[in-house]
């Protein structure tokens, strides 16, 4: 009963410290901006549009903030809405002609080329750059779900529950989808099957 | 001899960092294999991480603060009040009349003001057949009329319902 009570109220007092992170519009953009551009990047592989939604779902979080219960991250949340906005693209037909043909769309395994690399020798900045625009090139090939998983396990950083809450799927399912990731990129980095 | 090496779910989760159990710790420890790639895996997630969160942090920059007519701040009481009452004036100044005339009569008689008499039209009739005449003798063709050939039907349907 009375771990019941203080669950709730460490509840309640985190969704009153997350609101008050919500109200501040300005200092949530600036923590939160890069990783979800990153996010939505990996997710559609173009950066302006990345962008468009990233400021979409700042509008969404702002608007529905009353509606976070608190059960979870403010991060966690935001990628929630981003994700939920990505799949909402994705199914226009919009999106699939210009996947089609858009030129000027960001190539995600660029990335791994723009910066210097903070391994130690030349020779292992080169190696560990190439790797890296390996598995980026790998991503793309996954299925949306697949790739979500990967990207929320390894580059967001997000626990299994985490994962869940953000795909809005049951915990087993995110498994299935991260293993099955894993093993395609396992494969196609020539590792052991 | 036949190795079991690391699962795919084995291999997640250490490659997240997290412990998956002392069987998969002992392969580990005992496969050059596993641990070398492992390690191979570890290094260009990482990087990629690293990378790609320096290019996000770098491109972020100019996503501001969504402005406050998209934060739906017009839905508060104040927003929504100041722009019924510019909605409000902005249809009165469109149906207020700026003066005279009041009457129908007088709305007829400004209206016959404006249609040009007799003079006027025949005045710019002249000139605009000045102004034809002019381009006309200005505009040469630059090839001569004998050597164009048309091999196609040549539709003319805007120009037939000018002319009519």
């Amino acid at each position: 009963m009375h771990m019941a009570i203080a669950t709730d109220v460490l509840r309640l007092g985190a969704r009153e410290r997350a609101l008050n992170e919500l109200d501040d519009i300005e200092a949530l953009v600036r923590a939160h901006r890069a990783r979800l551009l990153r996010f939505v990047t990996f997710s559609l592989g173009d950066e302006d549009l990345a962008a468009s939604i990233v400021q979409d779902c700042f509008v969404k979080a702002w608007n529905n903030r009353q509606n976070f219960r608190g059960d979870c991250s403010v991060q966690t949340w935001l990628h929630s809405i981003a994700l939920n906005l990505v799949r909402d693209y994705q199914r226009t037909q919009k999106f699939r002609f210009w996947k089609q043909v858009r030129k000027t769309a960001t190539d995600i395994t660029e990335v791994a080329t723009i910066l210097p690399s903070a391994a130690s020798s030349p020779e292992s900045q080169l190696l560990a750059r190439e790797r890296a625009r390996e598995v980026a090139a790998i991503l793309q090939t996954l299925s949306p779900n697949q790739r979500t998983a990967f990207v929320l396990r390894f580059q967001e950083e997000m626990d299994l529950r985490e994962m869940a809450r953000t795909m809005n799927l049951p915990i087993n399912t995110v498994k299935t989808h991260l293993h099955r990731a894993v093993r395609t990129v396992r494969t196609r980095m020539g590792g052991q099957r | 001899m036949n190795i079991r090496h690391l699962t795919d779910e084995q291999f997640s989760e250490l490659l997240a960092g997290e412990s998956c159990g002392d069987t998969a710790t002992l392969h580990l420890e005992s496969c050059d294999v596993c641990r070398d790639e492992l390690r191979s895996m570890q290094t260009a997630v990482g990087t990629l991480r690293d990378l790609s969160l320096r290019w996000a942090e770098k491109r972020a920059v100019r996503i501001a603060a969504p402005s406050p007519w998209l934060l739906g701040w017009y839905k508060l009481p104040g927003w929504g009040a100041a722009t019924a009452l510019l909605f409000f004036g902005l249809a009165l100044g469109v149906h207020v009349p700026s003066g005279p005339p009041t009457s129908v009569s007088a709305i007829g008689q400004a209206q016959t003001a404006t249609v040009p008499s007799d003079d006027e039209l025949a005045e710019d009739n002249q000139l605009l057949r000045s102004i034809d005449q002019e381009l006309n003798r200005q505009v040469r063709p630059l090839v001569p009329a004998s050597e164009l050939t048309v091999s196609h039907p040549v539709r003319h349907h805007g120009v037939r319902e000018v002319a009519n």
